[in-house]
Formats: structure tokens, C-alpha cells, sequence
């Protein structure tokens, strides 16, 4: 199965640039996410390997093959919409064979390949319907199931799940995920939902402004992410983020001051996940206690999210259950951060600072 | 009891529904009546006698003329879905030509016939096409052509581009996805168009009053012959009108729910 | 060889763009050609330049001047009543509950039919003689005589307003229907009265929808001819000679050729000037 490389893509519409000099590795047989926030890029991307833009400048390759000046048919890409797209005045089954004779394929091997992944996706009982008969979740199988029967180099997903409702989203992703893996075919897959993009993805990649802001795996998104952009975007709830100073006696904010903290001195943007903000315990090596008082707790059954007042800031942590049992609104709580889980950026260029080394895990 | 705003709502329906339907039912009971009875307003019912539709219909030349009719409705329809239909899609899909380009075509149909008549029949008159149903089918479209069209624009434009994206990327050209899904796609409105223009042409008189006579008259040229003959030609009359009128009425009843749609073309979102 | 490579987005267009020069675009510029000549079906040998003469003429030209001002009271009068009676009538049919589509089916069948057709059918209904109108009346010991001096022309516009509500009921139906209840039921909450709902709420909400059907109903009403042609023929006197049928006499009855030319681009300055007026006067008031 070959990847997707994209080499120096450019989009512009007229004055606006939409895509800055995209460099991208998608693995062979990977699933590979691009999120962001709307107009970030992300879907021209998708739309530019699928053909059905032109790119200002770069090259895009499928394989080895400089697919770049190519018309969409020529690139043996399958593609789901949104809105599925799919052909109002034909059946299920007409939809799923439609690529195929286009291209030629005799009627015998289309009609075992539809059977074959009708099957998969439980579709059988529906190949004679038309897509106005089918219910959201049952056209986004039928999309899917067009994609797959094509048997393409590469799969294209523009942000398929957004139209069904919460339960079916979440059941679609692990399916998808799972089709995926036995049929290994290249999979990018474009999403503005985060929680989407780290649930699906083998690897991330971030876009913002119709930039690259990090590539990585879910993993290295998430503990290390590599600029502001990328640690606003990803985590509900969101990373707390405190603007100060590094200097010789550590970090200091307004009504924050962390001296354990090191790193190169200047302006500096803190970053703490909700997750990380703990009860104050001796002996866990937690940095701390800083004295907070709860203004509200919302429970997520065996979770609660707080929101906390230090000082003059509001901080989001996410805590136990157990541990906030007690804790009425204005109770005081005196936290501890977890110092291998401390993010710092450089306020100005907004990059990723090296890790914050604590002196030790003592409180100042 | 009822509020007296439904009750009104009622009254003012049944009023529009009764002046609508008068003229119709009168016509309708006239050409049911024999000859020497058309003009007696003062006998409200006689017993029906079909004598003015044997006339019309078996031992009249108007057959011919439906069929005269018929023939330029269906041409003129033929010519403008084969030229409107991709030129609707280009100025959909791509705004060939600016925003201007679409309302430009709504002008074309307001254009009054009067600028146009005189020149086509000049023009038709050196070729020597008047009295020929090509001269009315070439006439005929100067409307036809334009209201068709932007018909299947606002049918276009309700299509998701996507559908012929995914055509694309399934193996397809964009004039072949053009071909084989969105047009299909949007057969309701080519259906709605192409009824709507038919009925235009049907319904013409100023066109083919100037450029037909004799044997290559349309139906409504013909009909507005039947008054030189004076009240006993009434019978006849209201026999040809009904024939005129009642298939259209019947295409109506199928055009309506995507009528609105159509005429709003890419102005009015429905 | 060269070949000219056109995208694809024009050569679809191309085809419209032809047929509707060869059809519209040509007729129309030969149109102002022969405006501006002596050009007589009778004399074609003799055609002569006369330049503006023929448009000088009719600006001054009683029987011209009484056509147009026929035709632009007849417009004004008919559109105006349509759009009242048709608000009227697509409020009701709105509202109505039972048989609505029976009803709104059988309400639009008029602007259907063949307009000649509905010509003679209320010439023979509105005949002094033979009609049952004027009997029916003239029981209530009511006479009018339709199309006598003074009342044919208004009897011309209640045979349009006839014909061409149902246009405007089948449009500003569907406005009404494709408007969103989120701000009536907002205003019923805040009290006000069905009248300031009608005024504040729905009205302005309909203007597009009005914006469109009064120009196409309006440009429509320009070229009213068939009415004229199969009732009165102008008569009586010249008091229904509308445009339209006076472009008719004088190109295809005297076959005074560069005269109706000229009355017809006069015919279409007067119609776009109002079109854009109108259009106009009503985004202003959108903003």
C-alpha cells in the first residue's frame, strides 16, 4: 500500500493564502488524522490529493507516483464526504458499483465485491434501497462501503462522522478504526474534533492558519505538544495556560511563583493540564501546596471537573471523585502539580520550551 | 364555533375557489349545449349535446393544429433542456461570467416580444420561413431557452457539489459526472422545466399570430379565429378553448411543488 | 493545427450564448436598425436612414403617448391588485387546515391557461348579449356595460388580475411556507398583536419573495396583447390600445416596419428603467 507525500504545497484563492508549503509523510498503511480549527487548511489539504483542487505550488505524491497534475480519476483515491455524496437517483448498490464501472470492472467481480463488503458493514438487506430511505448512520456505512468496494490506494475522509449524533459518532469510530486495520489501506482522515482526531489517529497532524504546527503520534501530541497552538487545540478540558517569567529563582507569575522551575530565563507561557492539578499529599513528589479555593464542581460521575481560583486566575482541574467528595463551593484546597507534567512555551515565538527541570521535588 | 378568523379564512377560500372556477364550469356547460342555445344566458341548465365537440374535434382542422402545437412545444422544449441544461450547470457551478450572467438570462425572458417580432419576422420573411412551425419553434425560444434555463439553475445549485466530486474521484470526467450524476440528480426539475416551457409555447399567441397561417397555425391562433363567426360559433368556441386548456391544467397539477423553486431560479431560497 | 482550448466552463455555456445571440441578441440590434430607417414591408426597395426621426416623432406622437400611458395604467393597476388579493388569498391559503392542496391546486389553474383562451371565455361571459354576467347583474337590476367607453380598460385588468393572482399566491405561498417560526413564536411570547406580527414580522421577511414576483409578474403584464386582441382590438376608441397591440397594427397591419421597431426599443427603455427603479427602491429599504 503506498503513502501520500506532500512536497512544499501551496494553495492560494486569489489574495488569500490557504496552505503555506505543506510538508507532509503519510505511512504506508497508516491512519493518519489532520485536525484543526475550521479554515485551517485541513480540508483543501484532502481536497488537493484528492484532485479536486489545484495546488499553487509543490508536488503530491501517491507511492511512487507524481499524482500532482493528475484529474481525480486518474489517482485512484476513494473519498467520503461530509454530506456522503451519495447519488440520490440510484441504489445502494448502483452507488457502490458506480466507481467501479467507471472503471470497467467486469459485473461478476463488481457484484462479489459489493456482496463482500456489504457483508462487512451489514449492508446486505439495504443494496436495493435508495439513499433517501436510509437512516444518517446507515447512508454513512453506505459511503464507507462505496470507498472500500473501490479497493483505492488511498483513503480520503472529510470529517465523515460530524453529521451523526453523539452515540453512533462514537460507535462509527471504532468500526472505522477496525476497518481500517484489516483492510491497511493508507487513511487520511480530516476532523475538527480533537477527542476524534485521538481516538483514530496512528499519528496527528495539527493545522492552524494553513500551517503544520506539530506531526506526531496521539501520544507526543498530547504530553508534548510542540507549540501554544497545539496545546490550546488538543485536551478537554482545555490546558491551563499561565504567562510569566523564567529567572534564576524560577518561574513567576502575578500571584504564582514556582522557584523549583528551571529553564532559559525569559517571558514564558506555563502550561498545566486539568489532569495534572492534584490535592496537596507530602511524599509524592508533587510541586506545591499552592493554596486555591473551589468556586464550582462539576461531576462527571466518577471524575469532576473543578473550577479553581489561585490568586487572581482561574485554574480547570479534572480530579477523582473520591477526592473532592468533601469539597463544598468556596471550600479551600491547597493543590499540587505534578512537575514531569509541566509544559513551558516561549511567550514570544509560542514554541516549546525543553522540559522544566525541577531542583527538587520539594515545595519552595 | 369556530373563531371568526377561520371563519373568514374559509369564506375568502371558497370565494377565490368560485370566481376561479365560474368561468371554467360556464365554458365547460356552453360547449355542451346545441348551437341555438349558446347564447340563452338565461337558461342555466340544458341537456348536455355533444354536437360542438363532434365538430371540433372530427370535422374541424383543429386536430391539426394541436398537433401543430404539440409538435413546436416538444421541439422548442428539446432544443432548450439540450442548450440550457449544461449552460445552467456552468453558470451554477462556476458563476461563469459573474453574478450578473444569471440575471442577464431572467432579462432575456422579460424582453418584450415587440423588439424581437419585428426583425425574426423580417429575418424568417428573407428566408422564407414564415408560415413554417420553424419560424415559431426559432421564436418560441427566445423565451423558452431563457426560462428553462434558469430553471435548472436553482436546481443545480440545490445539488451538493460534492455528488459530482465523488463522481470524479469514482473514475469520472467532469462533463461525463455531469452526464451521469448530476443530471439525473436533478430530473424532477428537468421535469418541471420542461413542462413549465412547454406550457409557455402552448400558451403563445402574439409569436405564431405573426408567423404562422394557414395550416401551420398553433392551437391558440387558432382558436382566437372562432369569434369572426358570431354567436353561433360559440358552442365551438368554448369546445376548442376547453381543448386548449385542460391538458395544460393537467400538466399544472404535476409542475406546482417544484414550480416555486424553479421561478425563483437563483434568487429565491425555498 | 491550432485548436483553441476553451475551459470546459464555457464551452458549456457557449451553446446558450449562441442560440440566444442568433435568436434575441441579433433580432433585437437588427431591431434598432431598422428603427432608425424608413423600412416598409411594402417598400423594400425604398429604405431609407431617417436617424432619429421615428423616435423624435412618437415622444410627440398622441396615439403612441395614449398607448404607453394605456399600458402603464393597466400595469400599475393590475400588478398592484394582484399583489393585494394574492397576499390576501396566500394568507388564507396558509391558514387553511382541510384541503389545502386540493384548494391551492385549483386556485393556481388560471395561470395555466392559454391567455387568448381567457380573453374570449370573459367575452363571452361579460357579453352585453350572450354573457350571463351582465344577466346575472341585470336580475339584481344592475347594468354595466364591460367593455363601453371608460370601463373597458379596467375590465381588461380584472381579466389579468383574473389570470395572474394565482402567480402571485404560488409565490408568496411558498415565502410564507419557507419562513422560519423561530420569530413568530419569539413575538408571540413578547404579546404582540396578529396585526404587528403581520406588519413587523412577516412582511419584511417576505420582501425578497415580493422583490421577485413583482418583476416578473410586472415585466410580464408589459406585454399584454391577447386580451386586447381578442376583446376590444384597442376599442372602444383608442381607450385600450395598449403598446404592445399598437406595435402589432402598425408593423403587421400598415407594415410600417421602422415605427413598430422603434416603439419596441422605446417599449423596453420604459420597462428596464422601471424594472431597476423598482428594484432598487426595494433593496434601499432592505438595508
Amino acid at each position: 500500500m503506498p503513502g501520500i507525500r506532500l512536497e512544499r504545497l501551496e494553495k492560494r484563492f486569489g489574495e488569500q493564502t490557504v496552505l503555506h508549503a505543506l510538508d507532509l509523510v503519510v505511512d504506508e498503511g497508516s491512519f493518519t488524522v489532520l485536525v484543526g480549527p475550521s479554515g485551517c487548511g485541513k480540508t483543501t489539504t484532502l481536497r488537493l490529493i484528492a484532485g479536486l483542487e489545484t495546488p499553487t505550488a509543490g508536488r503530491i505524491h501517491i507511492g511512487d507516483r507524481d499524482v500532482t497534475g493528475l484529474e481525480p480519476r486518474a489517482r485512484n483515491v476513494a473519498m467520503v464526504f461530509q454530506n456522503y455524496a451519495l447519488y440520490p437517483h440510484m441504489t445502494v448498490y448502483d452507488n457502490m458499483a458506480f466507481g467501479l464501472r467507471a472503471r470497467r470492472v467486469p459485473e461478476a467481480e463488481i457484484r462479489a465485491r459489493i456482496r463482500r463488503v456489504a457483508a462487512m458493514l451489514g449492508l446486505e438487506a439495504l443494496l436495493d434501497r435508495r439513499p433517501r430511505q436510509l437512516s444518517g448512520g446507515q447512508q454513512q456505512r453506505v459511503a464507507i462501503g462505496r470507498a472500500i468496494v473501490r479497493e483505492p490506494d488511498v483513503f480520503l475522509f472529510d470529517e465523515p462522522l460530524s453529521n451523526l449524533d453523539a452515540e453512533l459518532r462514537v460507535a462509527m469510530r471504532g468500526e472505522l478504526r477496525r476497518l481500517q486495520r484489516r483492510l491497511g489501506v493508507t487513511t487520511l482522515y480530516v476532523t475538527h474534533d480533537q477527542e476524534e482526531a485521538m481516538t483514530l489517529g496512528d499519528r496527528i497532524a495539527v493545522m492552524e492558519g494553513g500551517r503544520l504546527r506539530q506531526y506526531g503520534t496521539p501520544r507526543e501530541i498530547y504530553f508534548r505538544p510542540a507549540d501554544l497552538v497545539v496545546a490550546r487545540f488538543v485536551g478537554s478540558p482545555a490546558m491551563n495556560l499561565i504567562e510569566g517569567t523564567l529567572g534564576p529563582d524560577g518561574f513567576r507569575a502575578s500571584d504564582l511563583e514556582l522557584p523549583t522551575l528551571r529553564g532559559p530565563a525569559g517571558p514564558v507561557v506555563l502550561g498545566i493540564r486539568p489532569d495534572d492539578i492534584h490535592p496537596f499529599r507530602e511524599g509524592r513528589g508533587l510541586v506545591g501546596p499552592l493554596a486555591a479555593r473551589v468556586e464550582l464542581v462539576e461531576l462527571l460521575g466518577p471524575r469532576a471537573v473543578l473550577t479553581l481560583r489561585l490568586g487572581g486566575r482561574e485554574l480547570t482541574a479534572v480530579m477523582a471523585e473520591a477526592e473532592v467528595r468533601d469539597l463544598g463551593e468556596g471550600a479551600g484546597l491547597a493543590l499540587g502539580l505534578d512537575p514531569a507534567r509541566l509544559h513551558l512555551f516561549d511567550a514570544r515565538s509560542g514554541r516549546r520550551l525543553p522540559d522544566p527541570a525541577p531542583v527538587s521535588a520539594a515545595a519552595g | 364555533m369556530p373563531r371568526p378568523a377561520t371563519l373568514l379564512t374559509g369564506l375568502v377560500v371558497l370565494l377565490a375557489l368560485a370566481s376561479v372556477l365560474f368561468p371554467f364550469l360556464w365554458i365547460a356547460l356552453a360547449s355542451l349545449r346545441p348551437p341555438h342555445l349558446v347564447a340563452r344566458p338565461d337558461l342555466l341548465w340544458v341537456a348536455p349535446d355533444p354536437a360542438n365537440w363532434r365538430a371540433v374535434l372530427f370535422e374541424s382542422d383543429v386536430p391539426r393544429y394541436i398537433l401543430n402545437s404539440l409538435l413546436v412545444g416538444t421541439v422548442t422544449v428539446a432544443v432548450a433542456l439540450l442548450v440550457g441544461a449544461p449552460a445552467a450547470y456552468s453558470l451554477s457551478r462556476w458563476r461563469t461570467g459573474g453574478a450578473g450572467t444569471r440575471f442577464a438570462i431572467l432579462a432575456a425572458e422579460m424582453m418584450p416580444p415587440a423588439v424581437v417580432i419585428v426583425p425574426l419576422f423580417l429575418i424568417l420573411w428573407h428566408l422564407q420561413l414564415t408560415n413554417s412551425l420553424v419560424a415559431v419553434v426559432l421564436a418560441h425560444l427566445t423565451f423558452v431557452l431563457p426560462v428553462v434555463t434558469w430553471f435548472l439553475v436553482g436546481f443545480v445549485d440545490d445539488l451538493p457539489r460534492e455528488l459530482e466530486e465523488q463522481a470524479m474521484i469514482d473514475g469520472h470526467t467532469r462533463f461525463t459526472a455531469f452526464l451521469r450524476v448530476v443530471l439525473p440528480a436533478i430530473r424532477p426539475g428537468i421535469g418541471a422545466a420542461a413542462v413549465f416551457g412547454f406550457v409557455l409555447s402552448w400558451n403563445d399567441m402574439f409569436y405564431a399570430l405573426v408567423l404562422t397561417g394557414g395550416a401551420s397555425r398553433t392551437l391558440p391562433v387558432a382558436i382566437a379565429g372562432y369569434w369572426t363567426f358570431r354567436g353561433i360559433e360559440m358552442g365551438k368556441m368554448a369546445a376548442a378553448i376547453l381543448v386548449a386548456v385542460v391538458p395544460v391544467t393537467l400538466a399544472a397539477f404535476f409542475l406546482q411543488k417544484h414550480l416555486v423553486r424553479g421561478l425563483g431560479g437563483g434568487a429565491v431560497k425555498t | 493545427m491550432w485548436r483553441p482550448r476553451l475551459p470546459l466552463r464555457h464551452r458549456m455555456l457557449l451553446p446558450l450564448v449562441g442560440l440566444l445571440a442568433a435568436v434575441l441578441a441579433w433580432p433585437a440590434l437588427f431591431a434598432l436598425w431598422v428603427s432608425l430607417h424608413d423600412y416598409r414591408l411594402t417598400r423594400l426597395r425604398d429604405v431609407r436612414f431617417v436617424g432619429l426621426d421615428h423616435y423624435r416623432a412618437l415622444l410627440f406622437d398622441p396615439v403612441f403617448l395614449n398607448a404607453m400611458a394605456n399600458t402603464l395604467h393597466f400595469v400599475l393597476a393590475a400588478v398592484a391588485l394582484e399583489l393585494l388579493l394574492g397576499l390576501g388569498l396566500a394568507l388564507a391559503l396558509h391558514r387553511l387546515r382541510t384541503g389545502r392542496h386540493l384548494a391551492r391546486a385549483l386556485v393556481l389553474v388560471p395561470m395555466f391557461v392559454t391567455p387568448i383562451a381567457v380573453g374570449l371565455m370573459f367575452r363571452f361571459l361579460l357579453n352585453p348579449q350572450l354573457g350571463v354576467v351582465p344577466y346575472l347583474l341585470g336580475r339584481l337590476g344592475i347594468t354595466v356595460d364591460w367593455f363601453g367607453p371608460g370601463l373597458a380598460l379596467w375590465s381588461l385588468i380584472l381579466i389579468d388580475v383574473w389570470q395572474w393572482t394565482p402567480f402571485m399566491v404560488l409565490m408568496l405561498l411558498a415565502g410564507l411556507e419557507a419562513l422560519p417560526r423561530a420569530p413568530f413564536e419569539a413575538a408571540r411570547v413578547d404579546g404582540a398583536s396578529p396585526w404587528r406580527i403581520f406588519t413587523r414580522i412577516t412582511l419584511p421577511l417576505l420582501r425578497p419573495v415580493v422583490l421577485v414576483a413583482l418583476v416578473i409578474r410586472g415585466l410580464d403584464a408589459f406585454k399584454v396583447f391577447e386580451y386586447v386582441y381578442a376583446i376590444t382590438r384597442g376599442g372602444p376608441g383608442d381607450s385600450t390600445e395598449t403598446v404592445q397591440f399598437l406595435i402589432y397594427k402598425v408593423g403587421f397591419r400598415f407594415f410600417r416596419m421602422g415605427e413598430a421597431s422603434a416603439m419596441a426599443w422605446l417599449l423596453l427603455l420604459v420597462t428596464l428603467a422601471l424594472t431597476v427603479l423598482l428594484w432598487h427602491l426595494l433593496r434601499r429599504r432592505e438595508a
